[in-house]
């Protein structure tokens, strides 16, 4: 063969590389979901360069180890018992430490090579390259093609080597990127879902009742809480308030609201007093109750007519009386959260919510926020400022919500936030 | 500030006017002696605001003029009552009424009266010394000291 016959089958080889590797880039460019492209892409890079496999490791961030992803050659099944290369460990392990590619024309002449897959996996290797993927200057995993079909891997081979993984870095980099956004949609799906679930199940209005003012406030937190808050008309007149915090957060919780709320309007019309009611409630909650579900709420019945409430508190924040010149806060609860314990008996509070005074039903997503110095909110301060909140429970509503917005600043909301305050004019 | 506002003054009128020189505290103390003591009904009665109420309430209870009593444990709630002292102030209020009643309604306008229950008669008052039962009026006193 002469000189210029040589010259002509290099390019002629040059060109058939580069149109290979043309085809990778037209492969990967447009394809977000990389599983079974990789693996082409494997066989590809296996044919160019003409080696006996080739096959890619993704470094795992949290271990540290180098992860068998995809492979390609006739001896693929005895690589893929290579699922973890420790960190360090072999040639792969120095690529990946030191983001450089090695390209070895004996490997067990160098002393970083560990014979012992060979000699776990029946694989005979005698040369390599092993090149590490980098995207954003962070190690994706390493590329290695094992055994040149004809001698030894050439300089050549290594740069081929080296343009080849860069594009694979960069596409296994984009897929991992549109695989977050793919699940932070999905996430934002789901709290919209648990959003819409949780509004569906509120009162869209409070009902009106003569001499009676009642206000109330719901902010979800980012992934919602389960708070909820009701009110119903009673068969004998009376008028019924709830308020309660299902444990549990997001869609299971928006999912369990639902069996709770018609569950305690059922036994809302079946009437007696706020500590029946609960009894019943509790009960048939316990019946139904699964992997540990509860809820803590407050049932508050007011007779409009006399002023009179009843009060029955499981395991719930104790209401807040704002009385004309104090503030005054009820005992604890009598019993549990409902459907923790089937024969829990409940205790009601009845007094008379004289004109003037206002009684607050809040849940723990106020008591428990946290401002950006993670200092939390606390009872204290609240009750500090219900001693110096206006007079109507619109009003109040207003002042309370804005205290709590500006206490918590910019600091992300963990919880619901969820408030009810009747009012006697 | 008032140049004799002070309760080191030795001028009667101004150490009275450092409890009740405000227009509330008169209205307030009219109302307890009409019977009206829990804060609600004063306030509903008096249209007043209830941080307003409350203040007032607060320098007549710190004058000795009222005391709070608790009338129930739970919720606490609290009704004012009249001491000797705010009690003893019965006549400055019924001569402040038949005074206005005198000089501040046109004629044919009727302010609000009180009845001597005894006789049924309108309350008027006259002001008599109480030591001789003569009549007195402004040429017939002198400024003094009272005798140790």
């Amino acid at each position: 063969m002469d000189r210029e016959t040589e010259l002509l089958e290099h390019f002629r080889k040059d060109n058939e590389r580069l149109r290979t590797a043309l085809k990778i880039n037209q492969l990967i460019a447009g394809e977000l979901k990389l599983g079974p492209l990789l693996k082409q892409i494997m066989e590809i890079t296996q044919s160019l360069m003409q080696a006996e496999s080739c096959s890619l490791f993704l470094y795992d961030e949290k271990s540290g180890e180098l992860v068998f992803h995809a492979c390609s050659g006739d001896k693929e099944d005895q690589l893929r018992e290579i699922c973890r290369l420790p960190k360090g460990s072999g040639i792969a392990g120095w690529a990946a430490e030191n983001l450089q590619t090695v390209r070895l024309t004996d490997v067990y002449a160098d002393p970083r090579f560990n014979s012992e897959f060979d000699r776990e996996t029946g694989f005979v290797t005698r040369n390599m390259i092993c090149t590490p993927l980098i995207a954003h200057g962070k190690l994706i995993g390493i590329s290695q093609v094992i055994n040149h079909e004809d001698g030894d891997f050439t300089a050549a081979d290594e740069r081929l080597m080296e343009s080849l993984v860069q594009m694979v870095a960069i596409a296994i980099d984009n897929a991992r990127i549109h695989e977050r956004l793919m699940q932070q949609q999905l996430l934002q799906h789901d709290l919209e879902l648990a959003k819409s679930i949780q509004e569906s199940f509120l009162p869209n209005e409070m009902p009106q009742i003569d001499g009676y003012q009642v206000a109330y406030h719901m902010n979800s937190a980012f992934e919602v809480g389960g708070d909820f808050y009701d009110t119903v008309q009673l068969q004998d007149g009376r008028t019924a308030y709830l308020i309660g915090d299902i444990s549990g957060k997001g869609v299971s919780a928006a999912m369990i609201m639902s069996t709770v709320l018609s569950d305690l309007r059922m036994e809302l019309t079946h009437g007696g007093t706020a500590a029946s009611i609960l009894n019943r409630f509790n009960i048939s909650l316990c019946k139904k109750a699964k992997n540990g579900m509860f809820v803590s709420l407050i049932l508050m019945i007011l007779d409009a007519k006399s002023g009179e409430l009843e009060i029955a508190n499981a395991g719930h924040l104790p209401p807040v009386h704002i009385l004309n010149q104090s503030i005054w806060q009820h005992d604890e609860a009598s019993g549990p959260p409902a459907g923790i314990i089937l024969d829990a008996d409940y205790d009601f509070t009845r007094l008379v919510l004289e004109p003037g005074e206002m009684v607050l039903l809040y849940t723990d997503g106020i008591t428990e926020a946290r401002n950006s110095d993670h200092i939390m909110l606390g009872a204290g301060r609240l009750l500090a400022w219900l001693g110096e909140c206006p007079e109507t429970p619109e009003a109040c509503m207003d002042f309370l919500t804005e205290r709590i917005q500006a206490f918590i600043g910019q600091a992300t909301q963990s919880d619901d936030i969820t408030m009810l305050i009747l009012g006697r004019s | 500030m008032s140049s004799e506002s002070s309760a080191s003054s030795l001028d009667p009128i101004t150490r009275l006017l450092d409890i009740t020189g405000e227009r509330w505290s008169f209205l307030i103390l009219r109302d307890l002696f009409y019977g009206v003591r829990r804060f609600d009904a004063l306030q509903k009665h008096l249209g007043i605001s209830k941080k307003v109420l409350s203040q007032r309430l607060n320098s007549l209870v710190e004058a000795e003029m009222l005391i709070r009593v608790p009338y129930q444990e739970r919720p606490p709630r609290f009704e004012y009552q009249l001491t000797a002292k705010g009690r003893d102030f019965f006549p400055v209020l019924v001569a402040m009424q038949s005074w206005s009643n005198r000089w501040l309604f046109s004629e044919g306008e009727q302010g609000a009266l009180l009845i001597h229950s005894d006789c049924g008669q309108p309350l008027d008052t006259k002001l008599i010394c109480s030591h001789c039962e003569g009549s007195v009026t402004p040429a017939r006193i002198r400024p003094g000291k009272r005798e140790q």
